[in-house]
């Protein structure tokens, strides 16, 4: 199926796309070596803000609408979310050591961000695990996700602020390769990643959501079988009229 | 620790990522392949209606 | 009556409800303020005993104790009326929901005011923070931190009041949020008693007011979906 190409073709590109940044591309010059990383870690952090947004977006839909889809395109989007800022986070501190001599440091507003989303997208998690019955659980996590998103700019602005009181930033920037704009080669390695890594993402993102719509509707199953009092009573289909009914002794 | 050669940080990077997102990827894959398999015989809810309703 | 006459009587009413329950020994916040002078207090043996660090790290530990504690204090709010049943014959009224929620925060931030008026005076004592004439500065600060902390923690409590982990789950979910709050409010206390010289003081004033605004107005718009069960 089309499933199965996409997926084909994340692993082919995935793996190109980091073959190209460590052994075609070379080593920054003054990074060194070190600045590989950042192609993995730029795409990550792309990919996780990217994941956010959506599961903000589908927190919304999910509260106007109480559409079970709009909440298994939340949920998708924020397990891979999760995946992605740890991915961001791990591969910035393996930037940071060798670079700054240090694994991290609380100057540069997007990595105290990402960590900060990291948390964030825990919580969303987290209460939804805590939740058994599916339409609360949406509804409960779709809070937690608008409000987050909230916050994320909120958080970043300060930061950025929050360094401007201290003395300019003495470490490098991690967006080295934009700032000021890299050879050619570099930014290609950069966007090679970011569309493999895309690939990988897409695939994982659909897959998630068909697992959360047969999760979803297995719950439901589950819980009308388990409930057969709730139920609605059986459509009476005998055409009887009410005045006869009146004669039933009171139940 | 800052001693290490910076290709082992790069590849500290890379390795963890590519066999975190592979775990994930693989477990998604197999769980939604189980979760079909739950869903798709008919024969499976009709046999768990059968005597199943007991009070919680 | 217009909305927004209803809105204000319900959600004063809610208020003064708490506020007479907690004069007459509920116990949700009056607990915390000896946790809050405890936990400044700790933070002394932890980061002692260098005075100049302790000072220079003033700011933060006051708003550090009154974050921690607040947190507690916002969630027992909400969790002992749950437990009592009272929460949901409350929500069974047939008010705006928004107006339950400006009821709740307005006792949240009694709370907090409170705290952070205790938390203060402490903190000048034990690590050396000089208000000089910062006094009034400082009141502003402490009360626009409390009322973007308590609509958040509003909300966030009366989300989770149901949850068995709600304890855990509360800060959890709570502290992410309100990092840019703390941030502001620490920077802006630090530069009050350092007397602004960089005249930044303003500006974080503005990012509060800004975050209490779109966290009551989101808080508000949600708080029915948070609630109803």
């Amino acid at each position: 199926m089309a499933m199965r190409v996409l997926g084909v073709s994340a692993v082919v590109a995935v793996i190109g796309a980091v073959a190209f940044a460590l052994f075609v591309v070379p080593a920054d010059l003054n990074q060194g070596d070190a600045q590989r990383t950042m192609y993995i870690h730029v795409a990550s952090a792309w990919l996780a803000y990217l994941s956010f947004g959506i599961t903000a977006l589908a927190s919304i839909w999910w509260l106007v609408r109480r559409d079970p889809r709009a909440d298994a395109v939340a949920l998708a989007g924020a397990e891979v979310g999760v995946l992605f800022t740890a991915a961001a986070i791990w591969a910035g501190m393996m930037w940071g050591k060798p670079v700054w001599g240090t694994f991290w440091q609380w100057e540069d507003p997007r990595l105290s961000t990402t960590a900060l989303l990291l948390a964030l997208y825990v919580g969303y998690l987290l209460i939804r695990r805590l939740t058994d019955e599916p339409a609360r659980r949406a509804t409960r996590a779709a809070v937690v996700g608008i409000i987050a998103a909230i916050d994320i700019p909120v958080v970043h602005f300060s930061v950025i602020w929050w360094r401007g009181l201290h003395q300019p930033p003495t470490f490098g920037s991690p967006d080295t390769l934009l700032n000021p704009p890299a050879p050619g080669q570099f930014v290609a390695a950069l966007l090679l990643m970011l569309g493999a890594f895309m690939v990988a993402w897409l695939w994982m993102m659909i897959t998630r959501y068909r697992l959360a719509r047969l999760e979803w509707d297995a719950e439901e199953a589950a819980r009308r079988r388990a409930l057969p009092v709730l139920a609605p009573p059986p459509v009476d289909t005998r055409a009887e009229p009410r005045a006869e009914r009146m004669h039933e002794p009171m139940p | 620790m800052s001693d290490l050669p910076d290709l082992a940080f790069v590849a500290a990077a890379y390795g963890v990522i590519l066999t975190a997102v592979g775990v994930y990827a693989f477990t998604l894959a197999r769980r939604l392949r189980a979760a079909r398999a739950a869903a798709a015989p008919p024969e499976d809810a009709e046999a768990a209606d059968t005597g199943d309703n007991q009070p919680a | 009556m217009s909305t927004l006459a209803t809105h204000v009587s319900v959600a004063r009413a809610i208020a003064m409800k708490d506020l007479r329950a907690e004069l007459r020994g509920r116990q949700a916040v009056t607990s915390t303020l000896f946790l809050a002078a405890l936990t400044l207090l700790i933070f002394g043996f932890a980061l002692g005993p260098d005075q100049a660090r302790l000072a220079t790290a003033a700011p933060g530990l006051l708003w550090l104790a009154v974050v921690l504690s607040g947190v507690l204090a916002l969630g027992r709010i909400h969790h002992l009326e749950t437990d009592d049943g009272a929460f949901e014959l409350l929500a069974l009224y047939p008010v705006p929901r928004s107006a339950i929620y400006l009821g709740k925060v307005l006792g949240g931030v009694a709370a907090m005011v409170a705290l952070g008026a205790l938390v203060l005076p402490l903190t000048v004592i034990l690590y050396s923070l000089d208000p000089a004439g910062s006094l009034p500065g400082l009141v502003v600060v402490i009360v626009l931190g409390a009322v973007g902390f308590a609509a958040v923690g509003t909300l966030y409590a009366g989300l989770t009041i149901r949850l068995r982990a709600r304890e855990v789950l509360l800060p959890l979910l709570l502290l992410p949020v309100v990092a840019p709050l703390l941030l502001a409010a620490v920077t802006a206390t630090t530069g009050l008693i350092a007397g602004d010289p960089f005249g930044e003081v303003s500006a974080w004033l503005q990012l509060l007011i800004g975050y209490d605004l779109v966290m009551l107005l989101a808080g508000g718009l949600v708080y029915g979906l948070a609630l109803e069960e």
